[in-house]
């Protein structure tokens, strides 16, 4: 019965530490009922004391199961998100435990296996465990770290990577679970940690990254969303121009076959001068018939780069592509035509900036069911287009010229894609054609 | 006979158009025929499948209701590289002038600026290269290429090789040619100033007749003037 109640306590224990920790990563606030949260504490408590007198890896999957529980019925939040949480938390719970294993055990000396076996050392050890994972929570670092990778997460939530995670909780709680079970030396002790320390390291670090990658991704969003509504203003006045200059231009051939008024004429080409439009957003209203997403965030990007090296850039797209249907491919094929795109453009950039008339042509159109991009470049000196395709052919220097046997690689792969070339006057040619029809 | 095709979906901008033709007739007789559309329409696309010979396409580029003058210039060049195409626009301080070398496009006028003028220039400018051949085609390991005759100011003889280097204004491409074969590619405007070479008349700046030296629009001099071809050469150019 001692034990029991031991137990229960150390678990009554760690519940609230659940809870405090997963307000602190998550930041929600509710406003929870006192009756009803303890009433599931206790519930949670009573459990878990019976979760904790199992022996094994189970005893791992089923606490994180009843934390999952703890969590989901007090906070009522995203199932993803509260997984996610009970993970981490968990994940906090074996650090404090390799620390208190580690200063307990091999510091100050305690024989933590005797210690697991009577009731007072089993609650003093888990409220030292408890109260370590508690100042964890009170680190704002550590807080900001974790609740970075849980909004990721919450947004992007994936099966897969919550298994990962989960097998990587169990693998620690079994390493800890020998290093109080059986007689370890010191050396077998430390490597034992190391080890566990390494594989949070690694968790922590791998979905930190993922967490990161998120980020650009929404910076991304926002970025392009910006566009997209600046492009929708700029075509609105861009049409209403031409059709207020339109007449402007009418009134004046009638005026001037009339009669010479060279006052009325010379008032009206002066305001017509005074709406100048500024070149850079030609390829903005351009643009418009791609729809938004990578490839068009893609395109944007590299024309800016262009505009910023002073490359004369050109660029136009047929009306035909308004459809949006046709360009589903281009979003289910993104991976390979995005890398294609990517090269080609670098490749026209480099060359054209050496050639004395720098100037770049994309033009996107639609033919024969195959969505067809053309980027032309001038260049200099001599090309061998027959050469092109060879893995380090190139003519900007060491090092370079593994773009277009990237492209033929992924060519040979994806039957959809198609690329020609051509020399057009000063123009060398890439086009890529996409085919629409699988 | 030259055909002039006009497309403007305004129907004062193609009577601008015509009056602007005809005041380029004043100045230079030739026998002409309009063809006037307001947007692309399968006629006009027959039209410009069709095997007439000497075309001038004066279209607007931007038409509401119609793929815009710049896509019909495309479709123009999947056929024909060697009609004149005179480009209108409203937007006359944007750039064009990448994707003038690119399609051959002989000019883009501004709607705004002296619109009747310079149009009337253009067609000038155009109907003297009427009878000219534009494009020189080749392949290379497959590829398809093309010089504009536009941009060649000469063409040379290997020394060693039975090849042939043409010097153009952007760079040297080298075929494995004769120049006797080349010159069966070539039009009136590239005369044989000497048995290696071929020079583009319409490119030469100045010719030194005491020196034999010709010198280009890019200020490139050339050696290859040969004393026999002196005459024929100052046919085509003015004798300073």
């Amino acid at each position: 019965m001692l034990a029991w109640t031991s137990l229960f306590i150390f678990s009554l224990l760690y519940g609230i530490i659940d809870i405090f920790a997963y307000k602190s990563i998550t930041r929600t606030t509710i406003n929870y009922n006192k009756f009803q949260t303890l009433l599931i504490l206790i519930i949670y408590a009573i459990f878990s004391a019976f979760v904790s007198s199992i022996y094994g890896g189970i005893r791992i999957i089923l606490n994180f199961f009843l934390v999952l529980f703890l969590l989901k019925t007090i906070f009522k939040e995203n199932l993803a998100k509260t997984t996610i949480s009970a993970l981490f938390i968990l994940l906090s719970f074996s650090i404090s435990e390799m620390i208190y294993g580690f200063v307990g055990g091999i510091i100050l000396g305690f024989d933590l296996k005797e210690l697991s076996k009577q009731c007072l050392g089993i609650v003093c050890s888990n409220s030292v465990i408890a109260i370590l994972t508690y100042i964890f929570y009170l680190i704002k670092p550590v807080k900001k770290y974790i609740s970075d990778i849980i909004e990721w997460y919450r947004k992007k939530s994936s099966f897969n990577l919550i298994f990962l995670l989960l097998i990587g909780i169990v693998t620690i709680f079994i390493i800890l679970y020998k290093n109080v079970y059986n007689d370890l030396n010191y050396i077998e002790f430390i490597f034992n940690n190391l080890f566990c320390l390494t594989i949070i390291i690694f968790v922590f670090g791998f979905f930190k990254e993922k967490a990161i990658n998120n980020k650009l991704a929404i910076e991304y969003d926002n970025l392009l969303e910006y566009v997209k509504s600046y492009e929708k203003i700029v075509v609105e006045k861009s049409k209403r121009q031409h059709e207020y200059k339109n007449q402007l231009i009418l009134i004046r051939g009638m005026i001037a076959s009339n009669d010479d008024d060279s006052k009325v004429t010379n008032y009206i080409d002066k305001q017509l001068n005074l709406e100048i439009e500024d070149p850079d957003y030609q390829w903005l209203e351009k643009l418009e018939n791609i729809p938004s997403g990578g490839l068009k965030g893609l395109i944007y990007y590299k024309i800016a780069q262009m505009r910023k090296k002073n490359i004369d850039v050109f660029v136009d797209v047929s009306e035909v592509l308004s459809k949006k249907e046709l360009w589903k491919i281009c979003e289910e094929q993104l991976d390979d035509v995005s890398k294609v795109i990517g090269v080609y453009v670098d490749n026209a950039m480099e060359a054209t900036s050496q050639a004395d008339l720098k100037s770049i042509l994309i033009e996107v159109d639609y033919e024969d069911k195959k969505i067809k991009f053309t980027f032309s470049n001038t260049y200099k000196g001599t090309l061998d287009i027959s050469k092109m395709d060879n893995e380090g052919y190139t003519t900007k220097g060491k090092g370079k010229g593994y773009g277009l046997s990237l492209v033929k690689d992924i060519l040979y792969h994806n039957k959809l894609l198609l690329q020609t070339r051509e020399l057009n006057g000063r123009y060398y040619v890439q086009k890529l054609y996409i085919n629409t029809e699988e | 006979m030259i055909h002039f095709i006009l497309c403007d979906d305004e129907e004062l901008f193609r009577k601008n158009m015509i009056r602007a033709i005809t005041k380029a007739k004043e100045k230079r007789e030739f026998k002409c025929e309009f063809h006037e559309f307001e947007k692309y329409n399968t006629e006009l696309e027959q039209l410009i499948q069709s095997d007439l010979s000497s075309k001038i396409y004066i279209m607007d580029i931007e038409m509401p209701n119609s793929i815009s003058g710049i896509d019909i210039a495309r479709k123009i060049r999947k056929f024909d590289w060697n009609s004149s195409i005179i480009l209108v626009t409203s937007h006359a301080e944007l750039s064009y002038e990448a994707l003038k070398a690119q399609i051959m496009i002989l000019d883009f006028i501004s709607k705004f600026n002296n619109c009747e003028l310079e149009l009337e220039k253009a067609v000038l400018k155009a109907v003297r290269k009427v009878n000219q051949k534009k494009v020189f085609n080749y392949s290379t390991g497959g590829i398809s290429c093309r010089i504009f005759l536009d941009d060649i100011l000469y063409i040379a003889k290997d020394p060693v090789e039975r090849k042939c280097v043409i010097k153009t204004t952007y760079g040297d491409v080298v075929l494995n040619k004769t120049l006797s074969e080349m010159a069966d590619e070539l039009d009136s405007r590239f005369y044989s100033s000497h048995r290696s070479c071929l020079v583009n008349t319409e490119k030469i700046a100045k010719v030194d007749w005491s020196e034999s030296m010709i010198t280009f629009d890019n200020g490139e001099s050339i050696y290859l003037l040969a004393r026999d071809k002196k005459k024929g050469l100052k046919e085509y150019v003015s004798v300073d």
